[in-house]
């Protein structure tokens, strides 16, 4: 069914039009100096908006129809698009603080964030193989500039190099990879080419399968797996703070629900055939980065080990693409889409308490944190319930997240992968609870740090999602399904 | 599937081309050079594009190369902005001194 005309349904049927929108009037506001304090306001209007009409077309989003055979706004897109406009809401909180507010240039920076945005909704919604590209580019081109914005500072100018040099080499071989499965295939349309696999499961092409291979090996470097993981710790520990927050967050949701979305709709049918690389590459990206990880002393950087620690335990949902629950639906979408949102919110936290440490002690090293208990208990005692959710203790998202991957890959009968998972998640343990015993075991050293309301509202809200994922995930999961 | 000898060719020099733009961006350590071989890439697939499509009669793979190709002017624009803020900074265009951050 063609899109109506009706300008109020171009509107309301999916948040990408209204978020185009407030991306260019913040663009612009940006350019008057008296207004920069409203900012903040208008970026918060515009996503709550975004959000809201997302939320209206959940019921829709079952029997979504695609539009113009581009864009489908499915249970899979909606659900995705939910948590990236949520985790903005939640970065666009940590900006609301001085040494933001007096950036240069800060319209284009929250405008930037938005129009990234808008590429991650497209990645997770597409339907044909030239939206997926278009997507990764609005939001790559995007990411770019957000990693170097801190254009004096040496350290940002070489991370956003370094991600410009990465992220276009790997667009040339999603490139490649495009052009080669539709070489064999015929057509850019998910549907068409999940008919071709099935009609060639057995023995397909050989440049069809030099295309996938291609497609895999451009995901991995754009979610920072194993061994095409080298780029992401210093691009994340070179960007400013908040564009890693975003990078980590925002990003990977958009990279793993464009991932998880053409492997599972087109390649499906022969996925004998990648599963083998699949599982070397979940193996090497939960044994190196964690194993890197705990010899590491800038909590930046830690964090962007775990983050690649983490993009393994989500590869881990492409194993499960045939995996069904007792009434017959699949359940592998539901589980990536509950990892990623315990994930995301304690990044956040995380992101937000290391931006308050380095803000006031100029540094982003573990020492910095020491003695943080008695320099500010609030924040220390969120940044420990966050730290507890990502290394996998129970009652909390992170452990739900964890169990529901590792039993979906038990399933599978993978059991050798469950293992070292289990196994890499011990070691996780060692690097999380360095930074909590800086905080409790050591002597205070450094500034008090004072929250503002803003943060306040984001830990509390952060934390409150932390546990209700963490205690009825059943329910929150049933929410995903498709 | 592939029943004639002709499409062979142009599959040969699109992946011949692609390789040696990985190679480029493997082994130059010029910012600019390296910039070429990634262009070098998508010019690659957009030949490799124009060719299976006028193969199969099917517009999309040429509609597809416009797309590449505005694209690919807007991340020159990006690249080339960071390229000239590394400068400035740092007075070199070599990725070799681009190393403070390593662990």
């Amino acid at each position: 069914m063609p899109i109506s005309n009706n300008l109020w349904s171009q509107l309301t049927d999916n948040p990408l039009m209204v978020l185009a929108i407030f991306g260019i009037i913040l663009m612009f506001v940006g350019l008057i100096p008296k207004m920069k304090e409203w900012l903040l306001t208008i970026g918060l209007v515009g996503l709550l908006a975004g959000w809201s009409i997302t939320l209206l077309n959940w019921e829709n989003s079952l029997t979504a129809t695609p539009i113009f055979n581009m864009l489908t706004f499915d249970r899979g897109a909606i659900v995705l698009t939910a948590i990236m406009i949520a985790t903005l809401i939640l970065i666009f909180l940590v900006t609301d603080h001085k040494s933001i507010i007096e950036m240069n240039h800060l319209g284009e920076y929250y405008a930037l964030m938005i129009f990234a945005l808008i590429g991650g909704i497209i990645m997770v919604s597409f339907k044909n193989l030239l939206m997926l590209f278009i997507g990764v580019e609005i939001l790559s081109i995007a990411s770019y500039i957000l990693a170097g914005f801190n254009k004096k500072n040496l350290l940002s100018n070489e991370a956003s190099l370094k991600y410009f040099l990465m992220g276009s080499f790997a667009s040339g071989i999603l490139l490649m990879g495009i052009t080669l499965v539709y070489g064999m295939s015929g057509s850019f349309d998910l549907e068409q080419i999940a008919a071709y696999t099935i009609m060639y499961n057995i023995h397909p092409p050989a440049l069809y399968f030099v295309g996938i291979l291609l497609l895999l090996v451009a995901f991995s470097f754009k979610v920072s797996a194993a061994p095409f993981h080298f780029w992401a710790p210093d691009v994340y520990q070179g960007a400013p703070t908040v564009s890693t927050a975003f990078m980590s967050t925002v990003v990977k949701t958009a990279a793993f629900g464009a991932f998880f979305r053409l492997f599972y709709s087109a390649f499906n049918f022969n996925s004998t055939i990648w599963n083998t690389t699949v599982i070397v590459i979940v193996a090497l990206t939960l044994i190196i980065p964690n194993l890197t990880a705990t010899r590491q002393t800038s909590f930046k950087r830690i964090l962007a080990y775990s983050g690649i620690a983490n993009a393994g335990f989500l590869m881990m949902v492409l194993l499960q693409t045939n995996l069904v629950n007792e009434n017959g639906t699949h359940i592998a979408q539901a589980n990536m889409a509950l990892y990623l949102t315990g994930y995301v919110i304690a990044n956040i936290i995380a992101f937000a308490a290391l931006f308050l440490v380095k803000d006031a002690t100029g540094s982003d090293e573990l020492e910095s944190f020491k003695g943080l208990s008695k320099r500010n208990p609030y924040l220390s005692a969120f940044l420990t319930l966050a730290m507890c959710s990502m290394a996998g203790i129970p009652a909390t998202a992170g452990f739900m997240g964890k169990y529901f991957m590792i039993s979906g890959l038990l399933q599978g009968g993978h059991l050798i992968l469950s293992i070292i998972a289990v196994l890499m998640s011990v070691v996780s343990l060692y690097y999380y609870f360095k930074v909590i015993k800086a905080m409790y075991m050591e002597e205070a050293d450094g500034a008090n740090i004072i929250l503002n309301p803003s943060y306040v509202f984001l830990f509390i809200i952060g934390i409150v999602i932390l546990f209700a994922v963490g205690l009825m995930p059943h329910y929150i999961r049933d929410l995903f399904l498709m | 599937m592939l029943k004639e000898v002709f499409i062979d060719h142009y599959i040969y020099l699109a992946l011949t081309l692609f390789c040696i733009g990985i190679l480029g961006v493997l082994i130059r350590r010029n910012a600019i050079v390296l910039f070429m071989s990634i262009e070098l890439m998508l010019n690659s697939v957009n030949l490799l594009l124009v060719a299976f499509s006028s193969r199969m009669g099917d517009a999309a793979g040429q509609i597809f190369v416009f797309f590449i190709m505005t694209v690919a002017a807007a991340e020159v624009a990006v690249g080339l902005a960071i390229i000239v803020m590394l400068y400035r900074n740092t007075r070199s265009i070599d990725i070799g001194d681009a190393n403070k951050l390593k662990w």
